[in-house]
């Protein structure tokens, strides 16, 4: 528990440190120190400057911590509600839902009623998105979970149908799409941060941080959880509140992350496994941890993504998996028989 | 202070399985329920500890079970159930703090390490609960549960150990210890209600038996009274006989009889 507490400041201390160095590296050579310097001593920066540092890199880095931070603890707030270290949004079909949502908004944008466009405004998509992975959290909940036991089978299983059947509907949305629809949903689909812009932070961040703010109260109704549903009601806790909490939190999460990013994979379930191995599975520290340690690690990646190829750019969700898959299997070697799956 | 149970009835479906059942429990007492397999034990308690719905009233200490706050009954009962699965890698001092969530009271330092102490694993703080064997996980989901509502009596009145088949994972000196503890804790005021398969702990330890058959009270009282040849013989569908030992009126029943019985 301390050691978990310990390691807040250290990650925090990290994410500061990745994200100064993220600002400096592209694809052109413009450097963070000389800009930094023309700041505090008030001298013009140059039109450059003002380009790459502010409107293409700085949205760049808050998305990308918003991203990391919305996915890390998506999938550690989602496993805690299915009490299954292999639950994940991107496993079990809620990317896929909440991509299905995102689909549905550009698509048919055209043609929804004026006063949603008024309701939503630029947000229409990511909204979309929420309520895309909300329903698909739910369903999958519903259906794999009876009488306060979730079954890890039905779980996965109940996953790969949703993540089929949305992934069909999609399918069908990208088949009646104009030109320039299928080039956004291209893009959208690659699952990068490159498209990143100050509108997009504004529309997803909003969404990311309430859901943070909701889960970082989930802590103590996760470890509740842990012990079976029932249990969790006999020492006091209010389980509906609990699980409607984690759905939500799952819902936002993932939805605004899925909207901004397209899906990038790997994160919402290495990470919370590292910590736990770590610093122990109490949720309390763990989901602060989490969110610290995605924000930091989705950074690092898109760092990478960019410079190993430049000036050209690797998709993210290249990255993740190539650094992502390999942790998973050695967790699942060294978890062998500790966890009860 | 009582648990009460006025007309209670519960179905799973269309399938009736108590109906219409009355018990009193009294706090300063180990009350026993036994009866077969699908008597309807196991849903007696989970109704009387709010885990399922049912008709009828069900009263803890005059709080009415149905429409109580979770964290209202969490401080006057705690539940220890028939069979834990854990999700994560947590110790066995974490699974007893999480015990201490609902904060009612049981907050003080070192309560969860007493509570270890108590079940006679105090080495095991630091120990994995998922490379504990199936008795040091029950008995840690015990110390969880009496870290929960430590003391048997507080100025709010009694407090009440609800146990879904206590000792049913582990070897006969843990029985005891278990069923000693339980004892202890009603000897203190405070009120308990077991579920229990074993009809000689019932006989050694139980103040008060209740007997289920087909989800109805076939018989309540003292065990002496209520644990005859009759009763269980009718309760459990074979010729039972039961005895006593010379030390003390505890009846011990012993399968030799029904199997001598059956024989001829």
């Amino acid at each position: 528990m301390a050691r978990a507490r310990r390691l807040h400041g250290w990650l925090a201390l990290a994410v500061v440190l990745v994200g100064l160095f993220s600002l400096t590296v592209g694809a052109t050579d413009v450097a963070l120190g000389p800009a930094l310097w023309k700041l505090a001593t008030g001298e013009a920066l140059t039109r450059m400057e003002m380009i790459v540092l502010w409107d293409i890199r700085a949205p760049r880095l808050v998305l990308g911590l918003l991203v990391g931070a919305a996915l890390a603890m998506g999938g550690a707030v989602m496993q805690g509600l299915f009490r299954n270290p292999l639950a994940d949004p991107g496993l079990v079909g809620v990317s896929a839902g909440a991509g299905l949502g995102a689909i549905t908004a550009i698509v048919l944008a055209g043609a929804a009623p004026a006063w949603l466009a008024v309701a939503t405004g630029d947000h229409l998509v990511a909204v979309a998105a929420f309520f895309g992975g909300w329903a698909s959290t739910l369903l999958l909940y519903r259906v794999s979970t009876r009488r306060g036991r979730t079954s890890v089978a039905t779980m996965l299983l109940a996953g790969i149908a949703l993540g089929a059947l949305a992934g069909a509907l999609s399918g069908i949305l990208v088949y009646i799409s104009d030109d320039r629809q299928l080039r956004d949903l291209t893009f959208w689909g690659l699952g990068s941060l490159g498209g990143a812009s100050w509108a997009k932070v504004l529309a997803a961040g909003p969404i990311i941080l309430l859901s943070l703010a909701v889960a970082s109260a989930l802590g103590r109704g996760l470890n509740g959880l842990a012990l079976g549903e029932a249990t969790a009601g006999h020492i006091g806790l209010n389980v509906q509140w609990v699980k409607g909490g984690a759905i939500l939190t799952v819902a936002g999460a993932t939805g605004a992350a899925v909207a901004v990013s397209g899906g990038i994979g790997f994160i919402g379930i290495v990470v919370p496994h590292l910590l736990r191995l770590s610093s122990g599975p109490d949720h309390r520290p763990l989901l602060i941890n989490a969110a610290l340690l995605g924000a930091l690690l989705l950074v690092l990646a898109d760092v990478i993504a960019r410079v190993i190829i430049a000036p050209a750019e690797l998709p993210i969700g290249i990255v993740t998996a190539v650094l992502g898959a390999p942790v998973f299997l050695w967790i699942l070697l060294r978890q062998r028989g500790m966890v009860d799956l | 202070m009582t648990v009460c149970v006025e007309g209670l009835s519960v179905r799973y479906g269309a399938r009736v399985v108590i109906e219409d059942l009355d018990i009193i429990a009294c706090s300063g007492a180990l009350t026993a329920i036994v009866g077969p397999n699908g008597s309807g034990k196991s849903t007696l308690i989970k109704a009387i500890c709010g885990d399922l719905s049912y008709d009828g009233v069900v009263t803890l200490n005059g709080l009415d079970v149905a429409s109580a706050h979770p964290w209202e009954l969490a401080s006057q009962r705690a539940v220890l159930p028939q069979a834990s699965t854990l999700a994560f890698p947590f110790h066995a001092i974490e699974v007893v703090r999480i015990g201490l969530t609902a904060g009612t009271g049981g907050a003080q330092a070192g309560r969860a390490e007493a509570a270890l102490a108590r079940v006679e694993l105090a080495g095991y703080a630091n120990r994995y609960y998922q490379e504990l064997s199936g008795g040091e996980q029950q008995r840690v989901q015990l110390a969880r549960v009496l870290a929960q509502i430590w003391e048997p009596c507080t100025g709010q009145g009694p407090r009440w150990l609800m146990l879904d088949e206590p000792v049913s994972s582990l070897d006969v000196a843990h029985q005891l210890q278990v069923m000693s503890i339980a004892k202890e804790f009603a000897r203190g005021g405070g009120g308990v209600l077991a579920v229990m398969h074993d009809l000689n702990l019932t006989g050694l330890f139980a103040d008060r038996v209740v007997v289920m058959a087909e989800g109805q009270v076939l018989a309540a009282g003292p065990p002496e009274e209520v644990m005859n040849d009759a009763v269980l013989s009718q309760a459990y569908g074979c010729a039972l006989r039961v005895n006593t030992t010379p030390h003390g009126p505890a009846p011990f029943v012993l399968p030799h009889t029904a199997e001598a019985h059956a024989a001829p």
